[in-house]
């Protein structure tokens, strides 16, 4: 197969992938994105692992290796930042830099909302499944 | 091979006037794009500094015996990666990430990838500097260390794709959403490519080497991608890869062109993972046009989430006899954390032709993103 062919193949992939009509995501969760997704590549790790800035970073390094639309990208960076590290002090939840890690409290010192609650108790029973 | 040399550059008679139209206005496209998209955010006045940037990484310790079974048995520790990522947004669109890898005891010391990337454009993202080639599964997921489960790299991925493979150029990566949980994801790149020697080996075609003006400078780039259907609540994903690029001329001028074809396919459920690839190159050469296959078949399964065993066959067929091998390696990893893992396993190496070796292998690794 020449190059010529192999290039057009390659592009009509993407017309015709482009073609598909447009699905507004919304009907699954960042945390049921997250389960499903990230756990494919490595073990999932928790949002208090890093802080919410942190997570701003990496978060988007993983987005572009995993290949998540944009959608599904914010969804699962909403999740996690919300149940990131939080720099001790900063009960507004501000993030803080790498460099306060150590001293960083959990985030479930915070209440969680309902939502958020029922979200968590909904991942750890994916995780139960999944790992 | 140098810029200034005017020799035709390919086998099936364009021109070489032409061609290089073709190219030269090729590269003012990219140029012009790049230029615009990093552009965007200086035009709408924000600061050049980063908003996030995190410095992580990952490392691991190995203990290695090799040659089993021979009088030339070989013991060694290896500290295989102490590898520092930097990730960071320097505005709200414009994205920038380093590896600098630190290899066996700093050994080897590189740039794994570098490149900036614009995340502004609905669920497309381009990058321009140096990145892992997105061809395949094996060669994109290598790194972390702790998400590769089995520490040998398999047959096919070394001597065929020349994992790791990074290079020099821009990249575009788009996903397509296609119903509420899969979607199509798109990899398009134009590199500088693979270079080197008539009919030579393709691992020893890697280094970047159109970067330096006294080796191999020239208008020739390599293009390829890859196209992927991804369906994560199913536990499913499948994928075709492309490269093709001109990487050596023949002693009368001619341009001799690698062109690697990839396929790989991953199914997952609850902790079980079945997962695949083929390589296949076909190399142009003065004496002989090579075709070379490669590939791996790998199963493990999560215990409790603890302990994985794995299992993992991979082979690869040459031109040389010689070189046609198998390996079948077991494999345990025990998680230490979400970030750190022990890993054992034990390979049989096979040669499919000719003398057989005792050249059986053992890895202890320890592993841990920081």
């Amino acid at each position: 197969m020449t190059g010529k062919r192999l290039g057009f193949l390659v592009v009509a992939s993407v017309v015709v992938a482009a073609a598909f009509p447009r699905v507004v995501h919304g009907q699954r969760s960042g945390v049921e994105i997250w389960a499903a997704t990230c756990g494919n590549c490595h073990r999932t790790q928790p949002g208090d692992r890093y802080t919410a800035k942190d997570w701003d970073a990496i978060g988007m390094h993983m987005v572009i290796t995993a290949r998540l639309t944009d959608a599904q990208a914010t969804a699962v960076l909403e999740f996690l930042k919300t149940n990131a590290m939080r720099p001790e002090g900063s009960a507004n939840g501000n993030p803080g830099s790498t460099a306060s890690r150590p001293q960083a409290q959990r985030s479930d010192t915070a209440a969680p909302t309902p939502e958020q609650a029922a979200a968590v108790r909904k991942y750890i029973r994916e995780l139960k499944v999944r790992r | 091979m140098t810029g200034g040399e005017r020799t035709p550059v390919s086998r099936h008679g364009a021109t070489a006037v032409r061609v290089r139209r073709r190219q030269l206005g090729a590269g003012a496209s990219t140029l012009a794009l790049l230029l615009a998209v990093t552009a965007m955010p200086f035009a709408r006045g924000q600061p050049l500094r980063a908003q996030a940037l995190t410095l992580t990484g990952y490392a691991d310790f190995e203990a290695n015996v090799e040659k089993l079974g021979s009088t030339d048995r070989e013991f060694y520790f290896d500290n295989y990666h102490v590898n520092l990522i930097m990730l960071g947004r320097i505005t709200g669109k414009l994205f920038a990430a380093v590896e600098v890898e630190y290899e066996h005891a700093g050994d080897e010391i590189a740039l794994e990838y570098g490149y900036l990337g614009y995340t502004g454009l609905k669920d497309v993202r381009i990058f321009a500097g140096k990145f892992i080639v997105p061809f395949g599964r094996f060669n994109k997921d290598l790194h972390p260390t702790t998400i590769k489960k089995i520490p040998f790299r398999p047959h096919g991925f070394a001597d065929i794709l020349p994992q790791t493979y990074n290079d020099v150029g821009v990249w575009v990566s788009a996903a397509k959403a296609i119903s509420d949980d899969n979607r199509i994801v798109l990899d398009g790149f134009i590199v500088n490519g693979l270079l080197g020697d008539d009919g030579a080996g393709i691992r020893s075609l890697r280094g970047n080497d159109r970067e330096r003006a006294d080796f191999g400078r020239d208008d020739n780039k390599a293009v390829g991608g890859r196209v992927g259907l991804e369906m994560p609540f199913v536990g499913l994903d499948l994928g075709g890869s492309v490269y093709t690029g001109k990487y050596a001329e023949s002693s009368e001028g001619l341009g001799l062109n690698l062109t690697l074809l990839g396929v790989d396919a991953a199914y997952r459920k609850a902790g079980f993972t079945l997962r695949g690839e083929l390589v296949r190159a076909s190399q142009e050469a003065s004496a002989e046009d090579m075709t070379k296959t490669g590939g791996y078949l790998e199963a493990s399964y999560l215990i409790k989430g603890r302990v994985e065993p794995v299992l993992q066959y991979s082979a690869q067929n040459m031109p040389v006899a010689s070189a046609d091998l198998s390996r079948l390696a077991l494999g345990v990893g025990f998680v230490i954390s979400p970030a750190s893992t022990v890993r054992l396993a034990y390979a049989v190496n096979r040669e499919k032709s000719g003398f057989e070796s005792d050249n059986n292998a053992i890895v202890a690794q320890f592993n841990v993103m920081f």
